[in-house]
């Protein structure tokens, strides 16, 4: 099996790259044979180098943040940034997948990528909020599994569903009685699959910072004879499931 | 040739009038608030390549014609109110915008804020309100305008008026220039004029203005104190003595034991100890600690001054050894209380402008920044209404081999970052100064661009990975002055030129250039310029080269050819007299002062136990602060261990920080506490349990007391011509040094601000006390929740404990004169019994500590907290909410006294223990601790034997009370 290439935008206000760079290190040597960080203004003066490096197969990531501090709404300035370069074609002649989290999707929607009345609104009531979620995958032919991350946005209420273009669907859901008030359907994440099998997916949580139970802010502490320190440590959390599944379904509908 | 008004467009526009602005909608009749961007150009209205630029972010409605046109466009209604920045403050929006945009533009952009009223507004009170609430004062203007003048107020861009340089017409006399010098500091500066053999420059009695200031020099801390009760009579400065010689003390232990924990101390931006991994090994990494006041800006300019207060602090990190990375901030605010009312100052924002500006700009400040806010204090209290405190402290990562900077003489000196304008002149003359508001206006505060900062950071990461930076610091008090004058001392002297900075816009004179305070900026001194420029080049980060270190014995600054300040560096930094103070104040009179106190409390709480905990806990002190911390990105960077708020349901609030630092080859992580008591009246009490919370935060953090270093940073109201202050500071600080000593921990860094008064009205005297310590056994860990039903629980009671002026006290819970006298009044005794006290009193408290820590790394123990504002029940009341469980008393209700459950003192704790661990922490810890009960189901209390039962839903609703009603917003 040949792997595919990582590659992880970071400056300009972006902020979440060094932990995503982290999370996707678990994946090291299983489904990418390098993870790079790729620089936002030296992309901004010459894109073309990178999309020449892009290989079919290859991933690029857009992490969280605040880039070009979200000033006139969020994402929108990177989007503009990214449409001049021709961010998606680029992508799709390439057959190269994307992930945008948090400020990474808020992009890619204010991008166009699902469709161009899809929208992420202020959420209600109005305000940055940090506090972690409860998560469920939904689609047809899909098996419910939950998740927890935390979110960490001040306009992440996803609406404009049903103006979702016919490539794109809802797979992420709040599953939080707080977060599915005033949300359209509650929806936290969705993904694009074009004719060529190229994916875009996007989610407003944060699967990067709970590859750890401990994580959690959840975790119960260090239980009675149960595991030894190094175990409660280093046990495995959602995150890594998330990623896990989600480069599985890239890969099997390709 | 001037440019025009050529293009408008519309970035937002809503009939919804809500917010800040909703209690006005009525009074001023608010139809609609839009915002608008202005674009202005030179020569024909045909669209350049700008306006198409804009065009296609902002592609829904660009106005684009003759300045009638855009009149009628902007609006039908004939008033309206528009707010934007006064001249000369940059827009960080717009920033942003050309940053995108990615080359030199020629256009000009204004952003403005328009509310359409459909009434002419003739109540003047109403427009001051609006302007209070809707404003920053200090930066942005409301103008009241006819829409039919629209077009001839904005046709061209506001310029900024900048007075003439009159240095060559007055007397350059400290008083013709605004500046204070004590007579002993005009004498040796006539000196210095006489040996020099020519007089001061213009820009050399700013300079030495700034550099002697209060708050560059800290005088106070430095200065002689003459005292009949003080320690040997005399105090030889209290730096010097209590902070700095105990420290190095400490140091040189650790290296005789071979345990070096502290590698730079109060000689760089902050204070720097070595990282040792969860198994106590050592790792190739070190960490720096600081923080800073930023009162007196956030008292005039809420939101701009928390902001600049935090991103400041940033930047002290960031100019620590060859650059170390801001990993987490700690911010303590302390705010006027809006529940116990008090005399004002007439002039004083209001308290919940304050709040909320405050609020906004850590939120702001912090989470564009990308650096995580890991703990926090806020303290409420009348006497906040002169001045916020406004603490921020951060936390800096760096490598072991980065430490120490470098400087040889011959490197070239640059400027990153953004560029300078005449942003927070005279800022640290201003802040050591009482509060005057006419001061400030329209220099001292800026906007905090924590954007143009991050990139700033992006760049010199990179370059500090590439080994390009020798030397490094911040532009903060002083601007270049300061950064190149402390850079100047390390080769023995500088050279820079003027003549090429970036500035913000034209006609700044030379000496502001050198003093300006512009934020974003920082110096460094590089070996290899060429490469800098290079990646500097890649990273499209602006620069300025201003010139290189030499060994000249001067600091030589000069613009196109004329010299500005041509300053003998020893001169410059160690010139300054030496403060003399003095106090005649004594323990007695200290005793009879706080014996003849009034109880500050002034309510009383009514009802049955359930009814007063109730309303106890919906008061400002006690209730949940979840409205505050979830705004601030507490998980950025993904290290972030310990979440402000555990448990599945996240109400749990937590104690400390745990940082963990993946970048270490085995598992790291640091840990913080902070402390501070400015509620309490006794100085002894106020101090003791400023440091004492701070150890025992840290400790329930896994902090390894043995890798520990500690900052102080004092806030008080004037104590130099105030014989009581004085002695109450000397005291403080000869406390706090005490319990350092006898717990073997140094301090790294510290900060003072000693000017917090107006007129008549003082702030608290305020020590915060913060401590970092390297985590051992990161597994074993504690949360700070109850999990399971059936887990048993103890508490190490507290020592010294006392309800005088506890939280329950002060919120009115006993009766004004139902408590005990203060058992720490018996501390007003003479030195030297006062320094056995204490040393006995903090050898009690490191021992329990030392168990504490090592039950908690035995993974002994599921749950700590430790008990504070509001006693017992408290802690075990927030235990119990991030799953929503109830706790069974063991002991009878009528058994357990007030005193029992609501009294606050030292190292006082509550541990959760497995049912199979009781017998294994008895026998770790002894008699002390305290079988109180068990965690069970149902959310509710209930006491031994008696059939008493509490449900805890209404405690839960009052705990959240204010962040549900958006107290907090």
């Amino acid at each position: 099996m040949t792997l595919n290439r990582a590659f992880v935008f970071r400056g300009e206000g972006i902020e979440c790259e060094e932990e995503l760079f982290r999370a996707l290190c678990h994946f090291k040597h299983k489904e990418f044979s390098r993870i790079d960080f790729w620089n936002l203004p030296a992309f901004r003066k010459n894109s073309k180098s990178f999309y020449e490096v892009l290989n079919p197969g290859d991933w690029v990531f857009l992490p969280g943040g605040f880039s070009f501090s979200d000033h006139f709404g969020s994402g929108r300035l990177l989007a503009d940034l990214l449409n001049q370069t021709d961010f998606a074609q680029n992508l799709l002649a390439k057959k190269a997948h994307a992930l945008g989290i948090c400020n990474g999707f808020q992009t890619l929607v204010s991008l166009g990528v699902f469709g161009s009345g899809v929208q992420l609104l202020s959420n209600s009531p109005r305000g940055f909020v940090d506090k972690w979620v409860g998560l469920k995958t939904v689609g047809p032919n899909e098996i419910e599994e939950k998740f927890r991350f935390a979110v960490r946005h001040g306009e992440g209420r996803l609406v404009g569903l049903s103006k979702l273009d016919s490539l794109s669907k809802v797979f992420l859901k709040y599953d939080d009685e707080i977060f599915t008030n005033g949300s359209e359907e509650a929806a936290a994440g969705v993904v694009k699959i074009f004719e060529n099998g190229s994916h875009v997916w996007g989610l407003m949580p944060h699967p990067e910072v709970a590859m750890r139970k401990r994580d959690d802010p959840a975790f119960r502490g260090p239980q009675f004879n149960l595991k030894s320190q190094n175990e409660v440590w280093a046990e495995p959390g959602d995150g890594l499931r998330f990623f896990e599944k989600l480069f599985t379904k890239t890969k099997g509908n390709s | 040739m001037t440019k025009e008004l050529k293009a408008l467009w519309v970035l937002w526009q809503t009939e919804n009038v809500d917010g800040e602005l909703a209690q006005f909608k009525k009074t001023l009749g608010i139809v609609k608030t839009s915002e608008f961007l202005l674009g202005y150009s030179q020569g024909p209205t045909e669209i350049n390549s700008d306006f198409s630029k804009l065009s296609r972010v902002f592609s829904d409605s660009l106005y684009l014609s003759s300045l009638q046109e855009i009149q009628n466009f902007v609006s039908s209604s004939d008033t309206l109110a528009i707010k934007l920045l006064k001249p000369g403050v940059q827009d960080p929006q717009i920033v942003s915008l050309k940053t995108l945009m990615g080359e030199v533009s020629e256009s000009t952009f204004v952003r403005i804020q328009v509310l359409e009223l459909n009434t002419i507004p003739k109540d003047e009170s109403l427009i001051r309100n609006l302007r209070l609430v809707w404003c920053e004062p200090a930066i942005e203007t409301l103008e009241i305008l006819q829409t039919a003048h629209f077009g001839d107020y904005f046709k061209n861009p506001k310029k900024l008026n900048r007075p003439a340089d009159n240095s060559a017409q007055v007397d350059l006399t400290p008083q013709n220039l605004d500046l204070e010098f004590s007579h002993e500091e005009i004498n040796a500066i006539s000196q210095f004029e006489q040996r020099r053999g020519s007089t001061l420059t213009r820009t050399e009695w700013e300079v030495l203005a700034q550099s002697w200031s209060e708050h560059c020099k800290h005088k106070i801390f430095g200065a002689k104190i003459i005292g009949a009760d003080l320690p040997g009579g005399q105090i030889d400065g209290l730096f010097k003595q209590f902070i700095r010689k105990p420290s190095w003390d400490q140091i040189e232990k650790d290296q005789q034991a071979g345990k070096a924990r502290a590698l730079s101390v109060f000689v760089d931006n902050a204070g720097v100890l070595r990282l040792f991994a969860s198994d106590g090994t050592p790792t190739p990494w070190a960490y720096c600690l600081k923080m800073e006041t930023h009162n007196s800006p956030s008292a005039l300019s809420p939101r701009g001054g928390a902001a600049t207060g935090l991103v400041g602090v940033h930047r002290d990190i960031l100019g620590t050894g060859r650059l170390a990375r801001p990993i987490a901030n700690w911010d303590v605010l302390c705010f006027e209380s809006s529940e116990h009312c008090e005399p004002r100052p007439p002039t004083a924002l209001s308290p919940k402008i304050i709040r909320s500006g405050v609020l906004r700009g850590i939120e702001e400040g912090g989470n564009q920044s990308g650096i995580p806010t890991v703990m926090g204090s806020v303290v409420f209290d009348p006497r906040f209404s002169v001045k916020p405190y406004v603490f921020a402290g951060s936390v800096g990562l760096l490598p072991l081999e980065h430490v120490n900077k470098r400087p040889q003489p011959g490197m070239k000196l640059f400027v990153v970052g953004g560029a300078t304008g005449a942003d927070g002149l005279r800022g640290a003359v201003m802040s050591s100064r009482d509060l005057r508001t006419e001061d400030f206006v329209g220099s001292a505060v800026q906007v905090a661009q924590p954007f143009v900062q991050r990139r700033m950071t992006d760049f010199l990461l990179a370059a500090a990975t590439m080994d390009l930076i020798d030397v490094i610091t911040d532009n903060g008090a002083g601007g270049l002055s300061s950064s190149v004058g402390e850079m100047a001392t390390l080769t023995g002297g500088a050279t820079i030129d003027l003549s090429n900075l970036r500035l913000k816009f034209e006609g700044l004179h030379g000496w502001e250039k050198l003093l300006s305070e512009s934020q974003e900026r920082m110096t460094l001194a590089t070996a290899r310029p060429e490469e800098l420029k290079k990646l500097a080049g890649e990273w499209a980060q602006d620069f300025d080269e201003i010139g290189e270190l030499n060994s000249s014995g001067n600091l030589l600054v000069s613009e196109g050819g004329k010299i500005l300040v041509n300053l003998n560096l020893r001169f410059l930094h160690e010139g300054c007299p030496r403060l003399n103070l003095q106090t005649d104040w004594d323990f007695q009179k200290e005793k009879n002062s706080l014996n003849a106190l009034a109880p500050r409390g002034n309510q009383n709480l009514q009802g049955s136990f359930e009814e007063k905990f109730v309303e106890f806990l919906k008061t400002e002190t006690l209730c949940s602060r979840e409205g505050v911390a979830r705004r601030f990105d507490h998980e950025v960077g993904g290290r972030n261990l310990k979440k402000f708020f555990c448990g599945t349901h996240q109400n749990s609030p937590t104690d400390g920080a745990l940082i963990e630092i993946p970048e270490s080859p085995q598992p790291a992580a640091i840990s913080l506490g902070h402390g501070l008591a400015p509620q309490y009246s006794n100085i002894f009490q106020n101090t003791v349990h400023s440091f004492d919370e701070a150890l025992r935060t840290l400790v329930l953090s896994g902090g390894d007391m043995g890798t520990a270093g500690l900052l102080d940073n004092y806030a008080w109201p004037d104590p130099t011509h105030h014989d009581q202050r004085i002695w109450r500071l000397a005291k403080s600080v000869e406390c706090v040094s005490i319990l350092a000593q006898e717990f073997e921990i140094p301090f790294v860094s510290g900060k003072d601000s000693l000017k917090n008064n107006s007129k008549e009205f003082f702030c608290p005297e305020t020590v915060v006390v913060s401590v970092g310590a390297s985590v051992k056994s990161l597994g074993a860990l504690p949360v700070s929740h109850f999990s399971q039903s059936n887990d048993v629980v103890f508490c190490l009671p507290p020592l010294m404990p006392t309800l005088f002026e506890s939280a329950w006290h002060r919120e009115g819970g006993i009766s004004q004169n139902k408590f005990d006298s203060n058992p720490w009044n018996e501390f007003c005794a003479p030195s030297v019994v006062i320094e056995k006290q204490l040393r006995a009193l903090a050898q009690r408290l490191k021992l329990r500590y030392q168990k504490i820590s090592n039950v908690l790394q035995n993974g002994l123990v599921k749950a700590a907290k430790d008990i504070s504002d509001g006693g017992l029940a408290v802690s075990i009341f927030e235990m119990g909410l991030g799953e929503k469980l109830g706790f069974f008393w063991e002991k009878n209700f009528e058994e357990l006294s007030e005193k029992e459950i609501f009294s606050e003192g030292l190292g006082g704790f509550v541990l959760c223990v497995d049912p199979h661990c009781v017998s294994n922490l008895v026998t770790e810890l002894g008699p002390e601790i305290l079988r109180l009960g068990v965690v069970m189901r149902p959310f509710e209390w209930r006491w031994g034997r008696s059939a008493h039962f509490m449900n805890l839903e209404n405690s839960k609703k009052a705990y959240l009370q204010k962040t549900v009603e958006g107290f907090w917003q």
